[in-house]
């Protein structure tokens, strides 16, 4: 994340099923409204399908279906994250955006276990606010995951 | 010199070395065959070439390409001063060289380190063995360049000085100011070089930071100078204005190579007097212009034309340097080495003025109707709005039309460097091929160029490794000791076809049969089943390698299955043809563009996907009530019955679902299934899906790293609504499916499909219209093809109709010209239906094709007979006139039917082949007669056996040949064929059955009676092979 050299940093906080997660705002591309996502068959289980970004195509991964949660039907509140994970546009899917925080990058605490069964490595750290807690998304190890053994 | 980090200078240096590179390796194929009979023209050319990345290369440091493109001028200079004749060996050297300089072009960041010993030590022994004895050691020799003054400059090669100054070539050293002449006016050093290389010949070249001294001297005239040294027949008056410098920094050498200023020397010419005119300003700060070779008498410009002064400069010769030793000046940061090492891959594209010319119109276009559309929207007009939508639409073709064409590039790019490759290959294998390139001027989007590369490399590899034969066994075999690999390429419908064909030893079925039964690919009795066109494509079956031994030519253990893969990604498909001895044929249809392709789209529940127009062979709907009939299961493969093949059948919804090759109950659907028919390359196959939606102009889009590995999948594109869909990928479904064409026997099929239809006499039939309710039929078997034109294509003169038509023009009727129905309602893209007549082809105009049934032939031959019209029946449900193809070209041109009577006569002087058809209906022995007669046979007809047998008995000398429908009133075709055997004459003569009575059991009983060939009535060219083939050869017994 981010260095010590700057000591604040905007998180946007968004939930997925239960949990709380956040990621540093500088990372986000946009957050997409629509949701048009077209379905791939025979793609990993947490591939929610491909979307259209004015022009390009961008996979949608269902980030509940990475925590292990069973996935949803799209609704109202559900919004797509859209980050750049090795050099292409990637679009995550998650229940709702909740807001925007100011932090200080030096309150950020390690994680000391599991968050509600969820696989630790996919979160960099926590912070304490006063709505609550919420996870650091680590989204290069959410996205990376299962690829290895895809890409051969 | 270290490398100069100009990232800007460094790309256009390497661009246009690139660009001067380029055509290189063909020059030097065409030096080669030239041989002694040297095209000085054309060696000098890549001389120039050679020697400008030199030239460029020294000025920014890049001391390797700099040293190798120097060894590579050295031996050319040989060649073009007629002091080397080019043989193999030496373009083989020289070749290298040049593959070595485009790596070090390409890694030009890392060049400095790379490794060029090999091709330098090749070179300069290829350089000395050519040398007079006493030139030898001038290769290696470095000569000091210094200033009058004795200011070290640089050194230089001998051997390089010694050529820059023979053939009247005067050697100058010229010194710029980087910051007056050329800074201030605007140009970059190699501008500098450019210049002087067009006029001569440069040698050597550096910018003297180190002359430049401290800053703080005060020295309001500071200089840096940039040296040039260099040789060109112009004399020293003339010099300076070609170079655009002052006389006072320009200094000459005479053939001893003592140096002297220039001004000095003209001054001189001028006065005669030998004034020596200092111009001490010229010189670099702190230096001053001494004689340092008193001895040299000044003036008189030298006389040039000896070339054989050998005299070693006597100043400024060093003993042999190591090449890596370069001129070392210290530029500021001392050739750091880079964090990054940019590889250079060519980014920039070459476009035609015109083209941008016409985007830039349309860009403005489309900002006006823009305009035009933010104005409609706030009056709220809505034919204004049509207007505007449709100009959009216009624009945006236009568009997309002018952007491809700036991504056009000619194929011979590609063609163009196999000359190189087939040269090599043949060298090494012993054998002389010749390679002949046609169409290299067809254009193909620039990643097409890009991507077929290497497929075409591997099918030339092969065809001269595997199939082109060595010189003994060619002439072995009566071939001529050279062999004609011939490389085309041609626009066909849309598509580019590349042609790789040879006349070597051909692919032998024999040999892909055992490599097949050993490598456990396919089982004897699969094989056995199998075409030998069958057979020779199994080489395109993953891991089929058929190199006899592994050679480091091909034969890698990655074959044929790979050029297939590849070139399946590119939307593209192969064939192959072989014969044995004869030579093999590979044919690659590609599309023009990648980025946009025409498909169908296609529904299954509610996901669309986009199915590549390219892969389409047509579209089947099955009713529900055939289903059952015409879809089956085969060894738990589901097939299709089409027009007596079988073809493999999935369901895309089971594909999707990843559930191998089940597929819905058809039977329990209540309503018809629609079948796509794909071509995956080796096979066809059809694809069940939902519905049918429409056509659409797709732009392909990657899909991204996670979803990369899905075979079902192309990739991506935006349909109309701004949805995403999915582009299947055919090839890889198929793979995904692990689906195999059915193989049966054509026979068998037959009977298959006999049995399976359980029906008499069915024929496949074209349902045609001419919009009204009129329903015309054409028996499919005798129509070559169905082109679907435009209304403007078709001309009228002189009272007929015709068709501008690939190159020529094809003759069109109209059923209304001979018989007597309505007249065809004009339509804008009407059919023509092509069919052969008096070997010539001729069309039919129609206004719609409905569609193509197989039908019971119940013909009704009297209701309505008529002029071009054969008969009547019933087909779905309503009475469609049966036309006689053949009855209305003959009532339309009269003339030809002269001309093709004339011709039998003329031909039936030689001994012309007589055929009896015996046959009861009026339909099938009009159409049969018909194509047969056009085949050049004469006819002989009869309604049935009992008649046959009369003709037979009249004519027993004259019939060769006897062809029999079955089912006959009287006497029928077995009966009819028993009478014929029992008769010793008639033991030789040939008897075809054209099948209508079905099953195994009478096809046995007519085997039986001794009749040769069960075939399906009017597949003409079945019928046609077995007629000539049995008239050849006779029973077979």
């Amino acid at each position: 994340m981010k260095k010590s050299d700057q000591e604040w940093m905007e998180l946007t906080i968004f939930q997925v099923a239960d949990v709380n997660c956040a990621m540093d705002i500088l990372n986000i591309k946009e957050i997409i409204k629509h949701l048009e996502i077209t379905r791939v068959h025979n793609a990993p289980p947490y591939i929610r399908g491909v979307a259209s970004l004015r022009g390009e195509i961008i996979t949608v991964v269902d980030v509940r279906e990475k925590f292990g949660f069973e996935p949803i039907p799209l609704n109202e509140d559900m919004r797509i994250i859209v980050t750049s994970y090795k050099g292409e546009n990637t679009g995550l899917l998650v229940d709702r955006v909740l807001d925007v925080h100011m932090v200080d990058t030096d309150a950020m605490e390690p994680l000391a276990s599991n968050i509600n069964g969820i696989n630790r490595d996919f979160f960099s750290g926590i912070y304490k606010m006063e709505s609550g807690l919420s996870a650091v998304l680590n989204t290069e190890a959410l996205l990376q995951g299962e690829l290895n053994e895809h890409i051969r | 010199m270290a490398m100069i980090e100009d990232d800007e200078i460094i790309r256009v240096f390497i661009e246009e070395s690139t660009e001067h590179l380029d055509g290189i390796e063909s020059d030097f194929l065409e030096i080669e065959k030239d041989g002694a009979n040297m095209n000085v023209d054309l060696i000098n050319k890549v001389f120039r070439a050679i020697h400008s990345v030199k030239g460029g290369a020294g000025f920014l440091g890049l001391d390797k390409i700099k040293e190798l493109a120097h060894e590579m001028e050295n031996l050319l200079n040989l060649m073009r001063n007629g002091e080397l004749v080019p043989t193999p060996e030496i373009i083989s050297i020289l070749l290298s060289g040049n593959d070595k300089l485009n790596e070090l072009i390409t890694h030009y960041a890392d060049s400095n380190e790379m490794d060029i010993a090999e091709e330098v030590v090749m070179l300069k022994g290829a350089t000395t063995a050519a040398l007079p004895e006493d030139e030898k050691d001038s290769v290696e020799i470095e000569e000091k360049i210094c200033l009058p003054n004795g200011y070290h400059v640089f050194c230089a090669k001998k051997l390089e000085l010694d050529q820059a100054q023979k053939a009247g070539r005067i050697l100058y050293l010229a010194e710029f100011d980087l910051l007056r002449d050329i800074e201030r006016k605007n140009k970059s050093p190699l501008d500098i070089i450019k210049e002087i290389q067009q006029a001569g010949q440069l040698v050597e070249s550096k910018v003297d930071i180190a002359a430049v001294g401290t800053l703080d001297e005060q020295n309001n005239n500071m200089r840096i100078p940039f040296y040039v040294l260099f040789a060109t027949v112009l004399e020293q008056d003339l010099v300076g204005k070609l170079i655009n410098l002052d006389d006072s920094h320009i200094y000459y050498f005479n053939k001893e190579r003592n140096i002297f200023p220039l001004s000095a020397a003209n001054d001189a010419a001028e006065e005669l007097a030998g004034n020596l005119n200092e111009s001490e300003e010229s010189s670099a700060p702190g230096t001053n212009i001494k004689q340092e070779k008193p001895e040299a008498a000044p003036p008189p410009p030298p006389a040039p034309e000896n070339k054989e002064e050998k005299n070693a400069a006597p100043a400024g010769k060093t003993a042999p340097a190591t090449p890596q030793k370069s001129t070392t000046a210290k530029t500021a940061t001392g050739g750091a080495a880079k964090e990054s090492h940019p590889t250079f891959v060519n980014e920039t594209l070459r476009v035609n003025l015109k083209d941008l010319d016409t985007l830039m119109t349309l860009a403005g276009e489309l900002v006006l109707t823009r305009n035009q559309l933010l104005q409609t929207r706030n009056q709220n007009d809505a034919k204004e709005l049509e207007n505007a939508i449709q100009r959009v639409d216009l624009i945006t073709s236009e568009l997309q039309e002018a952007i491809m064409a700036t991504r056009m590039q000619p194929i011979g790019i590609v063609f163009n460097k196999f000359q190189r490759v087939v040269r090599d290959l043949s060298k090494k294998l012993n054998k002389k091929t010749e390679l002949v390139i046609e169409g290299e001027g067809v254009e193909m989007d620039k990643t097409i160029i890009e991507a077929i590369g290497d497929p075409l490399t591997h099918l030339i590899r092969n065809s001269v490794d595997h199939g082109i034969e060595d010189v003994e066994t060619r002439a072995a075999k009566g071939k001529s000791p050279t062999a004609i690999l011939r490389l085309s390429a041609l626009h066909e419908a849309g598509q580019v076809v590349i042609k790789v064909e040879d006349d070597g030893a051909g692919i032998d079925p024999e040999r892909i049969k055992a490599k097949a039964l050993e490598n456990g690919f396919i089982s004897a009795a699969e094989l056995e089943e199998m075409s030998d066109n069958e057979i020779i494509k199994l080489i395109f079956r993953p891991g089929f390698s058929m190199a006899r031994e592994v050679t480091d030519i091909s034969g890698r253990g990655v074959g044929m299955d790979v050029v297939f893969s590849n070139l399946s990604k590119l939307g593209g498909t192969i064939d192959i043809q072989s014969k044995v001895d004869v030579g093999t044929t590979i044919s690659i249809k590609l599309p023009l563009t990648l980025a946009i392709i025409p498909s169908l789209i296609v529904r299954v529940d509610e996901d669309r996907f986009a199915l590549p127009q390219v892969n389409l062979v047509e579209l089947v709907r099955v009713s529900a009530g055939q289903a059952a009939n015409r879809i089956e299961k085969i060894d738990n493969a589901v097939v299709m019955r089409l027009r007596g093949a079988l073809l493999p059948l999935i369901d895309l919804r089971q594909v999707l679902q990843g559930q191998g090759s089940g597929f819905t109950d058809l039977e329990e659907k209540n309503e018809a299934t629609n079948i796509v028919v794909v071509n995956a390359g080796s096979f066809n196959y059809g694809i069940i899906v939902d519905d049918l939606l429409d056509s659409e102009e797709i732009v392909v889009k990657p899909l991204g790293l996670h979803l990369h590995h899905l075979e079902t999948y192309a990739g991506a594109t935006i349909l109309g609504d701004g949805r995403a869909a999915l582009i299947l990928d055919i090839v890889g479904i198929s793979k995904a499916m692990k689906l195999k064409p059915v193989k049966q026997k054509q026979e068998e099929e037959e009977k298959q499909l006999e049995n399976l239809l359980g029906q008499k006499d069915s024929q496949s039939m074209l349902l045609l219209s001419n919009g009204h309710d009129e329903q015309f039929a054409i028996p499919l078997g005798l129509v070559s093809r169905i082109e679907k034109i435009r209304k403007e294509d078709l001309t009228e003169t002189s009272g007929r109709r015709a068709l501008k038509y690939r190159g020529g023009t094809l003759i069109v009727l109209a059923i209304e010209d001979v018989a007597p129905v309505k007249p065809r309602v004009e339509t804008n893209s009407p059919y023509v239906v092509v069919f052969k007549y008096g070997g010539k082809e001729v069309g039919v105009v129609v206004s719609h094709i409905i569609d193509v049934v197989d039908f019971l032939t119940d013909i009704d031959e009297d209701t309505f007979r008529q002029p071009g019209i054969v008969g009547s029946s019933i087909i779905m449900d309503r009475i469609t006139l049966l036309i006689d193809l053949y009855g209305l070209a003959a009532a339309a041109m009269p003339e030809r039917l002269v001309e093709l009577e004339e011709e039998v006569q003329r031909s039936s002087s030689h001994k012309k082949n007589t055929i009896l058809i015996v046959e009861d209906s009026k339909f099938f022995l009009n159409q049969i007669k018909g194509f047969t007669e056009d085949a050049g046979y004469n006819v002989v007809t009869a309604l049935d056996g009992v008649e046959g047998l009369e003709r037979l008995e009249a004519m027993e000398k004259e019939i060769d040949l006897i062809l029999t429908d079955i089912e006959m009133p009287n006497l029928d075709g077995i009966g009819f064929t028993r009478e014929v055997r029992a008769k010793r004459e008639f033991q030789d003569m040939p008897i075809l059955a054209l099948t209508s009575v079905a099953g195994e059991e009478a096809e046995k009983a007519a085997l039986e009676v001794g009749i040769d060939e069960y075939l399906i009535k009017l597949d003409r060219e079945k019928v046609l092979s077995n007629i000539e083939n049995y008239l050849q050869n006779g029973r077979q017994n």
